[in-house]
């Protein structure tokens, strides 16, 4: 984890951002997949969440995400007693785009890093409440449009972007992984 | 925990503010057929299914407010359980657009906020009737044509919570619910995609 974390920002700070994101804020939701280790119990998380971004020096984007998750756990015996529960989530974190290339000033593909932490409230029937902090580093591979510069419909930075996100996530008992899908606007 | 919530605030609020831009209005009046599927526990067993919605809104400015109803196909499932039934459902809400970027003043691309609440009645198929409430958020985005602002596609995700009572449950299992019907979890997901005119 903290090789990763070493390699992710050093590629950060000598990567050549070629197209970087307009200095405007950027309000989102998105779904996740997860699996982390729980007291013992390798727990599988589904969360729904809200997310907004905001610049805060030149090749950096600071992020916050809130998440609503489900927690299960895979069983292969039919009476096995199933972990079933829920929590929440909420994360901060820095981005900053690694490589990217805008085609017609209109789309921008980009390889983004990001780094960052915070803090899970979860609650199941076979391990109780945990308060479980997390750290995280990963990439997201997604592509931004923006309106046109001509073009008055919208207002200068308006944008509308997708992203898939993959992240490495260490908490208390070990490290787990996440798959997400998210979309973002910006304006 | 504070600090990070305090941040997060912060940075919604802040990103809430921008949000303010200009968003064509959304049509008076607007019908939208959909289908819904979704999945959560009943005292402690799986439930899903799946059905058509239909949903009638008024709108004014960014904001729709709507009544819906529909009908789903369900299954309950876990050890020693697999049974199902019928669900009718009729729902009340208020959906803001929060997000809009617009293409050449010919559609919209934009992310929507909601809150609901709503009544379903379940019919097992072995016999056994269940009442249950919820309440709920989604969020979602949607196409919307500007020539005319009522028609769009829609999709949106939803988090219901609803009262998990597992006496009540166990109409469906007939007593023989498992023992894991002490739940960890009363919350439930939804899918909804419909088109909008």
């Amino acid at each position: 984890m903290k090789a990763s974390l070493v390699t992710l920002l050093v590629c950060a700070s000598i990567g050549e951002a070629r197209a970087e994101r307009d200095a405007t804020n950027q309000l989102g939701f998105g779904i996740a997949f997860d699996q982390v280790p729980i007291a013992g119990h390798r727990v599988m998380q589904m969360g729904i969440g809200l997310a907004v971004e905001h610049p805060v020096f030149r090749h950096w984007r600071v992020f916050g995400e809130y998440e609503y998750l489900w927690l299960t756990e895979a069983t292969t015996d039919q009476m096995d007693v199933a972990l079933d529960g829920s929590g929440h989530r909420s994360s901060i974190g820095l981005r900053r785009q690694l490589v990217g290339t805008t085609l017609g000033k209109v789309l921008t593909l980009s390889i983004d890093g990001e780094v960052g932490g915070g803090v899970g409230i979860f609650s199941d029937n076979l391990t109780g409440a945990h308060i479980m902090p997390h750290a995280f580093a990963g990439l997201r591979l997604g592509y931004v449009f923006r309106a046109r510069e001509a073009d008055d419909a919208s207002p200068p930075g308006a944008s509308f972007g997708a992203a898939f996100t993959f992240r490495a996530i260490a908490v208390e008992h070990g490290i787990g992984g996440m798959f997400g899908l998210g979309f973002a606007w910006g304006g | 925990m504070r600090a990070c919530l305090v941040v997060l605030t912060l940075l919604a609020a802040s990103a809430v503010a921008r949000a303010e831009v200009a968003a064509p209005s959304v049509g008076r009046h607007t019908l939208t057929l959909g289908m819904i599927g979704g999945g959560g526990h009943l005292a402690g067993l799986d439930l899903g299914g799946f059905g058509p919605n239909l949903e009638v809104a008024l709108g004014s400015g960014r904001w729709q407010y709507f009544t819906e109803g529909g009908a789903m196909i369900v299954s309950l499932g876990g050890p020693g359980v697999d049974t199902g039934g019928y669900q009718v459902r009729g729902g009340l809400g208020a959906r803001w657009i929060a997000r809009s970027l617009q293409f050449d003043h010919s559609a919209a691309v934009e992310m929507t906020l909601e809150g609901f609440t709503a009544v379903s009645e379940y019919w097992w198929t072995g016999g056994g009737r269940l009442l249950r409430p919820e309440v709920g958020v989604g969020v979602g985005w949607q196409v919307r044509f500007l020539d005319n602002l009522r028609y769009a596609t829609r999709m949106t995700i939803r988090i219901a919570f609803g009262p998990d009572d597992p006496q009540r449950a166990m109409t469906a299992c007939k007593g023989a619910c498992p023992s894991r019907a002490a739940t960890g979890s009363n919350s439930s997901i939804g899918v909804l995609m419909g088109f909008q005119w």
